[in-house]
């Protein structure tokens, strides 16, 4: 079979996958699940969409960032705070959040891809903290609104009372649930979609190019710097949209998701997942908000289980779920199908050689041969 | 009690997901030198490394006087008596030539066996003691090249893989490198060298295995090898 | 002037904090790549230890420290035999062990906090008072924790110069595959590593708790701080980095004294971020030349 033809095998299956997947959460809301199940669901989109463009641009782009949660973060309060101050539609000041946090991730990648990959995810990390802590530890009333001081950005309590989503017009008290339940869906399909495009656009080729032979693919000219910033920034689109969604629905946007439980949190779905797949995401952030609803009752050691999961899938389960559902249907992982294109071009060298060719020296992967 | 050095049989290895050698068997006796031959990507230096650890055995064994190996950590492997000169020399770039001659002796207890090892590679490579003190990484091609064959002859094994000792150096001093690799061969230690460089190597094998798309289509004496022109041609493109 | 010498005598105080903080971070990241999120557990083991010995076991000042380097060895040999010895040698362990050493240090955090308790506690290995120059105070316990990272960086110059353990470190760190081919065990090299740096960490963590206090998540702030001013100094260049710890502290200390508190990390982070624009590798480091 030709990769190419092995490639739109992949589109087709990741097709049916997907909209079977979205079919059933379609139409899972009419068996009456009840509203609690109903907002962990939800909750499960939302932080499955944020987990796929940070798999994007971490797994496949190799970008080491981990302060992903800062462009969250930008998302919901520019969009708060317009909903605020300037008292905007909330939809309008969302699309503007989502905008905001382009920029913001194009000045974070500007600042932040010359370095090397592990130290990205320091510097990433700091800008986060940074964020959190300048929050935090905003104290000052910028303003007083019936009596009761609010800080500019709102401090630790976080920004509350800057519209909603219209939906409790719209459709009654009742319905409100149902709102938020399709607007996360939708978040998380349309984010799914660009996230899948790259990974099988040519731009996601180059990224595993990148990621297996650095300095051989940039040597021919690929422009590492620039192909990451673009993926970030538009990446930094989808990821600031899922910070307004969520500060929309919960009505308060708070320097909570800057926080170190949180990004375990999100680490751990990733990971658990499979770093760099395409299915990663979803499949675990649907493991975790599965554990974590079902074991409310451990609290205390909910960080240790997490650390413990983080550690267990990193030594043990590499690649993650998807791996793992991989090898028991004797499937290659996607991320490693792409290898096999190396090793065909190997083999065409090989044939070559036969038919007398004896010039050639294959120059992609070199001293390991 | 096996004559044989080092014994390979069946054995397949690779990387990843790449199979690079296929059922390879080898036979070198003890005290002799063996010489691998042919187009470069092939496998040659996965084959050494298969042998020396860096690469794991996929299937098929490796007895190194007699005993089986192929599941051993490279290090262990050391130890027993494989050394392994590496292409591209994989010198300590940031030490001086004492301090890399002296690491390929670091696990050896007896202090005054490695100070007459080192006198004795200094009297094989002079330039070696005259650059002592130098950091590894200004040396010359043909320096580093002396240092990685002096450093696998302080670990002092009695297997010795050199991986295309002439690599990327100008003739005289390949002359140079080929005059005390026939020395060494002297002391009676086992050799398997791989090379690209044919006629060199002809003059110092016993015997020459040819390797095409990791399997052996050829082996025989160097003199076989010299006759056979049809060989040369397809191969060797000489 | 006064005001001036305030700020000097601080500055010399939270670099000294910094500085001391930085040293097992760079020997690990110099040496073997591995960027060490979890250094603060190692922080807080130094720190919880001291305390435990002196005020729990009541047991001599002059323990302190050794016992606290003692539980630095051991969290740094439970660190390498349950995770790291699996990991060192994947293509991907730089980024793999950024991501273990975040849980790890969360999961010491909470192990911390399940143990001792939430409540902030007085480092007893700790000297009060200062000398009093132009009503200005210079700490001893800053002139103890100068002193004792010096001697902390002599220590490690000495292991990685002139002990076998060093050299065989070092050749790991130049050379994997030719350092196996030396009879090495690349494995048992960074479990060295990684037990040397352990204890060099606890001390540090004796006395950056000595300033702060003991508690769960003192590690953690200390942690990114340090890995802010490695990152800047330039990969595995001790000495830069503890040069480096003093000039950010006295930055940080007088935005601080002119702007207010809050705002001393993040201008911090905003000169580290120019000078990273400026010089990618750091202001000392050097660009590694990978051979392709």
């Amino acid at each position: 079979m030709s990769r190419q033809q092995n490639i739109w095998g992949h589109i087709q299956r990741d097709f049916w996958v997907g909209l079977s997947f979205v079919v059933f959460f379609l139409i899972l809301p009419a068996f009456e699940p009840g509203k609690y199940i109903l907002t962990q669901i939800t909750l499960f989109f939302i932080w499955a969409a944020v987990v796929t463009q940070w798999n994007l641009v971490f797994g496949v782009g190799g970008i080491f960032s981990l302060g992903h949660m800062a462009i969250f973060a930008v998302g919901g309060y520019v969009m708060a705070m317009m909903g605020l101050y300037n008292e905007w539609n909330l939809w309008a000041a969302m699309i503007v959040g989502g905008i905001t946090a382009v920029i913001f991730s194009f000045l974070m990648g500007l600042i932040t891809l010359r370095l090397r990959g592990p130290y990205v995810a320091v510097m990433t990390l700091a800008i986060a903290q940074v964020m959190h802590a300048l929050i935090v530890t905003d104290v000052e009333c910028y303003f007083k609104k019936d009596m009761i001081c609010i800080n500019f950005t709102g401090g630790a309590k976080g920004i509350m009372k800057f519209g909603d989503f219209g939906f409790k017009e719209w459709f009654g008290y009742k319905y409100v649930v149902f709102g938020n339940y399709y607007l996360a869906l939708a978040l998380l399909v349309i984010g799914s979609i660009f996230a899948f495009s790259i990974m099988y656009s040519s731009l996601g080729a180059t990224f595993r190019a990148l990621r297996d032979h650095t300095i051989c693919a940039e040597t021919r000219g690929v422009n590492r710097r620039r192909a990451q910033l673009l993926l970030f920034s538009v990446s930094g689109f989808f990821t600031g949209l899922a910070g307004g969604v969520y500060g929309g629905i919960y009505r308060t946007v708070g320097p909570d998701s800057l926080t170190l439980p949180v990004l375990l949190f999100l680490l751990s779905m990733m990971v658990i997942g499979g770093r760099g797949t395409h299915w990663g995401p979803i499949l675990g952030a649907g493991a975790l908000m599965i554990a974590d609803t079902t074991l409310r009752g451990i609290g205390d050691y909910r960080i240790a289980g997490l650390s413990l999961i983080i550690i267990l899938s990193i030594i043990f389960l590499p690649r993650g779920l998807v791996g793992l559902v991989y090898d028991i249907f004797n499937w290659k992982p996607r991320s490693l199908i792409h290898f096999h294109a190396g090793s065909a071009d190997l083999r065409k060298l090989q044939r070559e050689r036969k038919t007398k060719k004896l010039n050639l020296r294959y120059t992609g992967k070199t001293s390991t041969l | 009690m096996d004559k044989n050095s080092l014994r390979l049989v069946n054995v397949s290895s690779g990387y990843d997901l790449q199979k690079v050698i296929h059922g390879i068997s080898l036979n070198i006796e003890e005290g002799s030198v063996v010489g691998i031959i042919g187009p470069n990507g092939h496998g040659k230096s996965t084959l050494v490394k298969t042998v020396s650890g860096l690469v794991s055995t996929w299937s098929g064994q490796v007895f190194f006087e007699g005993l089986p190996i192929e599941k051993m950590p490279a290090h262990e492997r050391v130890n027993l008596g494989v050394v392994h000169v590496p292409q591209g020399d994989l010198i300590f770039p940031k030490m001086t030539i004492e301090e890399n001659l002296r690491l390929g002796a670091v696990l050896a207890e007896d202090s005054e066996e490695v100070e007459r090892r080192l006198d004795k590679v200094f009297d094989l490579f002079p330039v070696l003691l005259d650059r002592r003190v130098q950091v590894a990484r200004t040396l010359s091609g043909g320096e580093r090249r002396m240092l990685g064959i002096g450093r696998g002859l302080m670990t002092n094994g009695q297997l010795m893989l050199i991986d295309e000792p002439s690599l990327g150096l100008a003739p005289k001093l390949i002359d140079q490198i080929y005059n005390s690799l026939s020395e060494m061969k002297e002391s009676g230690k086992t050799f398997l060298v791989v090379e690209e460089n044919i006629t060199r190597l002809q003059t110092l094998a016993d015997w020459i295995y040819l390797m095409d798309n990791g399997e052996f289509v050829w082996n025989g004496n160097p003199e076989e090898l010299q006759s056979n022109s049809e060989l040369l041609a397809t191969y060797l493109g000489a | 002037m006064e005001v001036f010498l305030q700020v000097v005598f601080s500055s010399l105080t939270v670099g000294s904090i910094y500085a001391v903080g930085t040293i097992a971070l760079s020997l690990l990241l110099g040496t073997l790549s591995m960027l060490n999120l979890a250094h603060g557990t190692f922080i807080a083991a130094g720190g919880y230890s001291a305390y435990w010995t002196m005020k729990v076991m009541g047991a001599h000042w002059i323990f302190a420290l050794p016992i606290s380097a003692l539980a630095g060895v051991v969290s740094g040999y439970l660190m390498y035999h349950l995770v790291v010895r699996w990991l060192y040698d994947r293509p991907d362990f730089e980024i793999d062990i950024i991501i273990v050493t975040v849980a790890i240090a969360a999961l010491g955090e909470n192990i911390f906090l399940n143990i001792a308790g939430p409540a902030a506690r007085r480092q007893p290995f700790h000297i009060d008072g200062g000398f009093n120059i132009a009503d200005a105070v210079l700490p001893y316990q800053t002139i103890l924790t100068v002193a004792i990272t010096l001697v902390l960086l002599i220590i490690v110059a000495l292991i990685l110069g002139k002990t076998r353990t060093g050299m065989v470190i070092r050749a790991v760190s130049q050379q994997r595959d030719a350092s196996k081919l030396m009879g090495i065990n690349v494995s048992k090299a960074y479990g060295q590593a990684i037990i040397i740096a352990g204890a060099i960490a606890a001390i540090s963590g004796v006395l950056v708790t000595g300033m702060s206090q003991v508690y769960p998540g003192v590690g953690s702030s200390t942690t990114l701080k340090a890995l802010v001013i490695v990152i800047i100094a330039g990969i595995g260049n001790l000495p830069a980095s503890v040069l480096m710890a003093f000039l950010l502290g006295a930055f940080e200390v007088t935005v601080q004294y002119i702007f207010g508190a809050r705002y001393g990390f993040p201008a911090m982070l905003g000169l580290v971020i120019i000078g990273l624009i400026w010089r990618p590798y750091g202001l000392f480091g050097k660009e590694t030349i990978t051979r392709v």
